[in-house]
């Protein structure tokens, strides 16, 4: 392929891989990638003003790509991203009037390269030291059963603490409140850096989202990719105005970094972020050896170090992306053949507030948990009203999972129980929560939290009461909502548990009698609807075919009272059913069935909720 | 062909208004980006993979 404008014959599939190979990287580590392709397409014989016009356009491309796949993983915060861009474009116009200053006193070039290693080198030390720290403390989480993957740094918790108004929360970024001068200011430092030493900035970003701001790893990625969008869009729009830009390479490039990107991207799901904090470390220490090398060649006048050092970031590159792809098909394949009838790995929230019937809802829960190969984060609130040990608290549950070898995400928040809970559990699949039941006189009437929580929840909800043993499960499986779900849940749940399984069709009454009928049995009325009955005998085959020892009862009368009379009859101790009745204000003074349940039945009870 | 019809016409537009130029390389870029991200979305929809929602970390 002839390039005219840059006048360089090179053939399209080396650029297909240097773009896929950009496009692992950026997808992966969130950032634009010009310190390989620059030297890359130098080295294949672009003159350099082109190869980094060029390489800002596939930049730009490549970074819509994975900003797109990162936003459809929730990694990409456009609240933090776009303050973000105001601080950097301030900090990359200082920048550059700051090397325009040293170009005229004449000592740019050594102050910049100095910069950048100190910078590449400093950044990816430090990163390496604390992937060192952090291994160390997961040893001794390791202990307790539970790993949590650390968030921000004792940096982060400084700047949260600036109370400096305006101040904004960034729910993305799992932030609070955060201080807007504070992000402007980072953005600002970043941008400046990124202006002064002549690149995008990401390796600078990412690292100073994760640790001066507190973003988690991922969505640090995704957020840099978005700004690299702008910031490389501008470099183009500048290099183009002089025709530096080779657009067929640029294009080519896109269309190998659009399938790069998807990897990269998706390995983020499949590597742990202090992980990919690692290989981002030393992708940049190997990097500023590259730099070191130039700088030598130009000390010593040793042309053949430049060219080393070409070689030895490819080199880096290209074995990193391979890396990245390597790990992230291993990561499908074990998942695909782990969770076959999953395709998405569920997410359990256990919550926890130290009690005994708390500490019965992590048993169970971990044991569904462990059955699904479930993520599990195990949640404590603080009750500012309550004295609570939270790491005694967590010392137990962290027993009880290491037991059952369940590996758990802590988290703690403070505040109202009930609240905090239904906050966190938005993210998850099934919420687990113990309930001791309706003690006294008002709760009895209005209910506990549980039953707060059930008549509020968006999450499939599995109260645990008296015991976190269950022999025979109760599935009710003619209510108006969420029936499939409920059949579904009622099956994997007996499977995981292997217990039998009851399904239970409750039948309305019928109004007009000429003689009123009184205790027709399950299989008088199994009779009475035959359509019903065919539907239960399918529901059967279905639960056998799973190897779930099951049974249909029929009852007429109403939800509410039948439900508790054959739970009782059958001796079940696990009720499920679908979530029914409205929610809010309205919910809390009609009530539902769901909430009736839960507040009356003395076992435990799992209310499904449309997510599942 | 058509390739060089339409990197001739950019020839053209470059030497007669630079600026109207660079609009159009990243316009084409940004354009290029966006089918591709859905293409690929389509690509993965056709395939049964399913990969969202991680937990962030």
């Amino acid at each position: 392929m002839y390039l005219p404008l840059a006048g360089v014959e090179i053939s399209g599939w080396v650029l297909l891989a240097v773009g896929f190979c950009v496009g692992v990287l950026g997808g992966f580590f969130g950032i634009g990638g010009g310190f390989f392709v620059t030297p890359a397409l130098n080295i294949f014989g672009f003159p350099m003003a082109y190869a980094i016009g060029t390489d800002l356009a596939q930049i730009m491309g490549k970074s819509v790509v994975a900003t797109f796949k990162h936003r459809k993983l929730g990694n990409v915060d456009l609240r933090l991203g776009l303050l973000m861009i105001i601080g950097t474009g301030i900090g990359v116009e200082v920048g550059i009037e700051s090397v325009l200053y040293l170009e005229e006193i004449g000592i740019v070039d050594s102050v910049v390269r100095v910069i950048y290693i100190l910078l590449l080198g400093g950044t990816g030390a430090y990163m390496l030291f604390d992937y060192w720290k952090f291994k160390k403390e997961e040893e001794s989480q390791k202990e307790r059963g539970v790993i949590t993957e650390r968030v921000g740094s004792k940096l982060s918790e400084m700047v949260h603490r600036i109370n400096l108004p305006p101040k904004v929360a960034l729910p993305q970024s799992k932030i609070k409140s955060i201080s807007v001068w504070a992000i402007l200011l980072v953005g600002f430092i970043t941008g400046f850096l990124a202006g002064f030493i002549g690149v995008g900035g990401g390796f600078i970003r990412m690292p100073a989202m994760i640790y001066a701001l507190g973003v988690p790893t991922t969505v640090a990625i995704g957020t840099d990719l978005f700004e690299i969008i702008f910031s490389s869009a501008i470099g183009t729009f500048l290099y183009a105005t002089e025709g530096r830009v080779e657009i067929v390479a640029a294009a080519v490039m896109v269309s190998g970094g659009a399938m790069g990107a998807q990897i990269g991207t998706i390995g983020t799901r499949y590597v742990r972020g202090m992980k990919i904090r690692f290989y981002f470390a030393l992708t940049i220490l190997l990097a500023a050896v590259s730099v070191v090398l130039k700088q030598l060649a130009v000390s010593l006048s040793i042309p053949v170090l430049s060219t080393y050092a070409g070689y030895l970031i490819l080199s880096v590159a290209g074995l990193m992306s391979l890396n990245i792809t390597l790990s992230t098909v291993k990561g499908v394949i074990e998942e695909r053949a782990a969770y076959p009838a999953v395709k998405r790995r569920l997410r359990i929230l256990l919550a926890s507030g130290g009690s005994h019937h708390a500490q019965r809802a992590i048993r169970l829960g971990a044991r569904l948990a462990k059955g699904y190969g479930a993520e599990v984060t195990l949640l404590v609130v603080k009750d500012p009203k309550e004295e609570i040990d939270v790491p005694e608290v967590q010392r137990r549950a962290g027993r009880v999972l290491k037991e059952l070898g369940v590996r758990a995400e802590l988290t703690v928040r403070h505040g109202r129980p009930a609240k905090e809970i239904l906050k966190a559990s938005k993210d998850h699949d099934i919420l687990v929560i113990g309930s001791h039941g309706t003690k006294s006189i008002t709760e009895r009437l209005l209910g506990d939290n549980a039953t707060h929580i059930v008549e509020n929840m968006r999450t499939s909800t599995l109260v645990v009461k008296r015991k976190a043993e269950v022999t025979k499960i109760l599935a009710c499986v003619n209510l108006p909502r969420y029936r499939e779900a409920v059949v579904m849940r009622a099956i994997e749940f007996a499977k995981i548990l292997d217990v039998p399984l009851v399904f239970l069709y409750v039948l309305p009454e019928p109004l007009m009698y000429p003689i009123r009928r009184f205790h027709l049995s399950s299989e008088e009325l199994m009779e009475l609807y035959p359509e019903k009955r065919k539907a239960a005998e399918e529901l059967l085959e279905l639960a056998r075919s799973e190897g779930v020892e099951a049974s249909v009862r029929f009852r007429e009368g109403l939800p509410e009272e039948e439900i508790l009379i054959e739970k009782r009859e059958q001796g079940c101790d696990l009720v499920i059913l679908g979530d029914s009745g409205w929610r809010g204000m309205l919910g809390e003074l009609i009530g539902s069935l769901s909430g009736h349940i839960v507040k009356h039945a003395r076992v435990s009870v799992f209310v499904v909720h449309r997510k599942a | 062909m058509v390739i060089d019809a339409f990197l001739e016409m950019l020839t053209q537009i470059y030497s007669e208004n630079p600026t109207l130029y660079a609009v159009a390389v990243v316009l084409i870029i940004l354009v290029e980006g966006t089918l591709f991200a859905l293409l690929m979305e389509l690509v993965f929809k056709i395939l049964g993979i399913k990969v969202k929602e991680i937990p962030h970390h």
